[in-house]
């Protein structure tokens, strides 16, 4: 892969843009090692947390003389721990993906999700990749060093979408590692049995982490423009079929609203953001409103 | 089926467009990879199904559109025949058999009752303003209303409801003939032609075929019933004399006819005047015996009847004959050149024929006239007149000829010397043309045959052969331009007439254009001339033998030739009414059979100057109960030619314009569907 090609889904404009912006889900981490985000433990930090009466155990040296002098109470003092974020970017890479030929929904959710890794690897998170191909699975252990982004854009420059849709494995905690607590990131159509995946960021979300959806719709998907007769195909199962488009337009969009509609109300249940994917705009924009979305997600949900 | 534009089905091809455009746009159709689609709409193969379903539909309804839509430009009708019933008027025939079979009950109903209430029927079915001409078959056919006009169905009803089986015979063809003709000159419109006939096999003779009857559609109502029927009936009944001596006694031939399953056990009883015979008589069933009565019957008498006990078909168990020739079996012999050498005479070897008398055959008594003496008295007491080489006759001699031939009388006229000199016009009445010529043979002479073997009579056939030993050296020959009632029976081997029969009203003719003696021929000399010259003088008594024989049937009518000094006649039909005719001419009030007895007067007030009867039977035909096995007209309808017959077009059009209209809106439900 050429330094030219490996750029490609994250220009030069978009690091730009992206080069000030932070991601600070309020959640706590489960990092490894310092980092800006509230760590799920407390620990010796400078940031006071509160008092808490001693108990059997506690160490003596966060006995606070002060208010032990006062009120002469045993009070233990406890620090708010800092800790990095481990992010999980999971890419969707089934021949669903690959649609329109001139800018593909893969392309399009690769480029956030590089937008991404590179706004996180800026402010010291660890930053992981799956790749949700059927034949050819990729996962890319999270790191936090900043040359980890080249092997990310790497591999998703790289990876070729086709064939069906495996987000159920690809989401599976067992295999991806996604058990620590942390944020996961999702670009897909959700053109599968969608509900599975939903119910595994769900998951994600039970355990104290942050769960987004990117729901990439190309715009053909959205307007369905098509006019004429045409030879429909779908390029996961190879069916096609001869149909009178405009005839077609009205079914198709109700039957995509609706779809839309089932995924927003599951996401919002099962407290997943859900971000669908205006492919109209440039990829860093798209990244900047997730991390808007996702720095107030403690209000709401869903964009 | 037919269409009025066929050059657009050449179209038809084109209904395929749909299936090429399918592919053709399968093939060229824009390809576009949308999962979303294939996941959102069609997913689920029931979805897919239905819509590969409903594809097809399309297809179809499309292509059916098209072959519609072509059909419909190609304006397509039905041809069917004009049936009774449809909307529009029609020309309409009905042709009822009215004949005397149709009188024999069957099954407590007569084939006359059933076809007139099938008739009434059907007339009451025809569309309004029909035309309809009423035709009766019986002897002679008449057709209703005359003069070539037309009734309306209501007004033909009410002449069928008055109308009666005749006893005549049966005429079907000539029935169905005039029908047809009626019908054709009626009008342009659907000509269809309705027959109720019991379909005797007697009454089918020269029944029209399929040419005859193109444009016209015939329909047929077999009025026999399904009830088995049998008949018994007196089929003839002739009256030959015994002999000259005694004069009163009477040989009665009859003919019992029986048609049914069992066989005759009955009295066949005849009776003359007031003499009668009775005699139980057999007959097997299905056929037809003979039976001979002799009876001494009264010199008075001149007619008499066989009579068997009534059945189901009284008219026809009953049949009268004629004596009034009764006992003379005469010949008068008129010699034209008379010699004084005997066997040198011209009638030598003729009476030496007639002289000669077969066991059990009666014979013959021969009187000699001169011709300046015949008269008519002579006439009233022979059968037969015999002209052998007579030149001159007066011409009041050549028409009490004329009238005693017309009569029923016989003449035979031989050639000779003199024969030539026949050139009165008023010879024509009996000659079929005047003499021509003499034609001289070679030396071998001419030799003799028949004209037509096949059509001669049985005892000339028989004959034949010693006919042909014979040698004719001299004839006479006659004038081209014969009557249609003259026929050749024999020829010489080169082709001339040599023997010429002609009909006469009741008698009839027989011209020998040779002489009778051997001055032009050696044929007396042969062994056929006896039985030939009986044959010839027989068979000119056979018409005088039957009382004017062909006896007439019920519907022929008779010609009563006033005498002379006569100025009227009076008939007495068997109803006892009289009627009465001033000048020769054709009794056709002839629907009774019986006996008809005829006077004839002078001025008024004289007394009766003469007097005659005739008879008149029913037609033994229609005794008959067999029929054809396959009747002319295939029943119940068939159409006169395919293609010719009147047929009604049934459009398509409207039929097809529905069809296209649904097929248009179901082709755009579908495609709201796919």
């Amino acid at each position: 892969m050429t330094e030219e090609g490996r750029w490609e889904i994250l220009p030069d404009e978009a690091r730009e843009a992206l080069g000030r912006l932070r991601l600070r889900p309020k959640v706590l981490a489960d990092g490894r090692v310092g980092g800006i985000h509230a760590s799920s433990h407390t620990g010796q930090s400078l940031e006071f947390a509160d008092l808490k009466g001693y108990a059997f155990g506690d160490d003596p040296r966060g006995i606070d003389w002060k208010v032990l002098a006062r009120t002469d109470k045993v009070y233990v003092r406890r620090y708010q721990d800092e800790t990095n974020l481990t992010a999980w970017l999971v890419q969707d890479a089934s021949a669903s993906m690959n649609q329109p030929s001139n800018e593909t929904k893969y392309r399009h959710g690769a480029s956030i999700l590089a937008g991404l890794a590179y706004v996180l690897l800026r402010q010291g998170d660890e930053v992981g990749l799956v790749l949700a191909h059927a034949r050819h699975p990729r996962i890319c252990p999270p790191r936090g060093v900043p040359s980890h982004l080249g092997e990310l854009c790497n591999l998703l420059t790289d990876a070729r979408p086709s064939g069906p849709t495996v987000l159920g494995s690809a989401l599976d905690p067992g295999v991806a590692g996604l058990s620590r607590r942390g944020l996961v990131v999702l670009a897909s159509d959700m053109l599968t049995d969608w509900q599975v995946a939903v119910d595994a960021l769900g998951a994600t979300v039970a355990r104290g982490g942050v769960a987004v959806l990117l729901h990439v719709l190309s715009a053909d998907e959205r307007t369905f423009p098509f006019t004429g007769t045409m030879v429909f195909r779908s390029a996961e199962t190879g069916e096609s079929a001869l149909l009178d488009a405009r005839g077609l337009r009205k079914r198709f969009l109700a039957a995509l609203e609706a779809f839309v509609a089932q995924v927003r109300a599951a996401c919002h249940d099962a407290g997943v953001f859900y971000h669908p994917v205006d492919m109209t705009l440039p990829p860093h924009v798209q990244v900047a409103s997730v991390l808007r979305a996702v720095d107030g997600g403690r209000r709401r949900r869903s964009i | 089926m037919g269409f009025e534009s066929p050059a657009i089905l050449w179209a038809l091809p084109a209904m395929a467009l749909p299936l090429v455009l399918h592919f053709y746009l399968r093939g060229r159709a824009p390809t576009v990879a949308l999962d979303a689609l294939m996941h959102l709409v069609l997913a689920g193969g029931a979805t897919a199904m239905r819509l590969r379903w409903i594809h097809g539909i399309l297809l179809a309804v499309r292509v059916a559109v098209l072959a519609v839509l072509i059909l419909l430009f190609a304006r397509p009708y039905l041809v069917v025949p004009a049936v009774v019933g449809a909307v529009e008027p029609i020309s309409f025939a009905l042709v009822i058999d009215d004949s005397l079979s149709m009188r024999l009950a069957s099954g407590g109903t007569t084939p006359w009752e059933r076809a007139k209430a099938q008739a009434l029927k059907v007339l009451s079915e025809l569309p309004p303003d029909s035309e309809v001409i009423v035709v009766a078959a019986s002897q002679p056919p008449r057709a209703w209303p005359g003069a070539g006009g037309t009734w309306t169905a209501e007004r033909a009803a009410r002449h069928v409801g008055r109308m009666s089986a005749s006893r005549g015979g049966t005429d079907l063809a000539q029935a169905v003939r005039t029908g047809l003709e009626r019908v054709r000159a009626a009008g342009p419109r659907h000509r269809r032609m309705w027959i109720a006939s019991d379909f005797r096999e007697s009454g089918l003779a020269g029944f029209p075929d399929a040419d005859e009857r193109a444009g016209v559609t015939l329909t047929t109502f077999d009025a026999a019933g399904d009830t088995p029927a049998s008949n018994r009936a007196v089929v003839g009944a002739v009256a030959v004399s015994e002999a000259p001596v005694p004069a009163n006694r009477v040989r009665v031939q009859v003919e019992l006819r029986n048609d049914a399953e069992a066989p005759f056990a009955d009295v066949l009883s005849v009776r003359i005047g007031l003499a009668s015979i009775a005699r139980k008589v057999e007959c097997p069933p299905w056929r037809t015996c003979a039976f001979e009565f002799v009876l001494d019957a009264d010199e008075e008498a001149r007619f008499g009847e066989a009579r068997i006990a009534p059945d189901d078909l009284p008219e026809d168990d009953v049949r009268w004959f004629s004596l009034s020739s009764r006992g003379r079996n005469a010949v008068l012999l008129v010699n034209g050149s008379p010699r004084r050498q005997v066997e040198q005479d011209e009638t030598f070897f003729l009476e030496r024929a007639l002289a000669l008398r077969l066991a059990n055959a009666p014979g013959t008594s021969v009187i000699r006239v001169a011709p300046t003496d015949l008269s008519p008295v002579h006439l009233s007491a022979v059968d037969v007149v015999v002209l052998a080489n007579v030149g001159l006759l007066r011409p009041d001699q050549v028409q009490a000829l004329v009238e005693f031939a017309s009569r029923g009388g016989g003449v035979l006229i031989t050639a000779g010397d003199t024969f030539d000199r026949l050139h009165d016009p008023v010879w024509a009445g009996l000659l079929p043309a005047l003499p021509r010529d003499r034609l001289g043979a070679p030396s071998s002479g001419f030799g003799l045959r028949l004209r037509d073997a096949k059509a001669a009579p049985s005892a000339l056939r028989a004959i034949a052969e010693l006919l042909e030993q014979a040698r004719v050296h001299r004839l006479s020959l006659l004038d081209d331009g014969w009557p249609a009632d003259a026929r050749i029976l024999v020829e010489t081997d080169s082709g001339a007439p040599l023997l010429v029969e002609r009909r006469l009203g009741a008698g009839g003719v027989l011209v020998w254009l040779t002489t009778i003696d051997r001055d032009w021929t050696d044929l007396p000399l042969r062994p056929a001339y006896a039985p030939f010259v009986r044959w010839m003088v027989e068979s000119l008594q056979s018409f005088s033998a039957a009382g004017g024989h062909p006896a007439i049937r019920v519907g022929e009518s008779r010609r009563v030739t006033l005498p002379a000094g006569s100025t009227r006649a009076e008939i007495r039909v068997p109803a006892g009414e009289r009627v009465r005719m001033a000048a020769t001419g054709d009794f056709t009030a002839t629907a009774v059979p019986g006996v008809y007895h005829v006077r004839f007067f002078g001025p008024p007030g004289d007394m009766p100057t003469g007097s005659d009867l005739f008879v008149v039977n029913v037609d033994p035909a229609e005794s008959g109960l067999a029929r054809p096995d396959t009747l002319p007209v295939a029943s119940p309808a068939e159409p006169a030619t395919p293609g010719e017959a009147p047929m009604r077009k049934v459009p398509w059009h409207p039929w097809l314009l529905g069809i296209a209209l649904s097929l248009f809106l179901v082709e755009a439900w579908l495609r709201g569907k796919a």
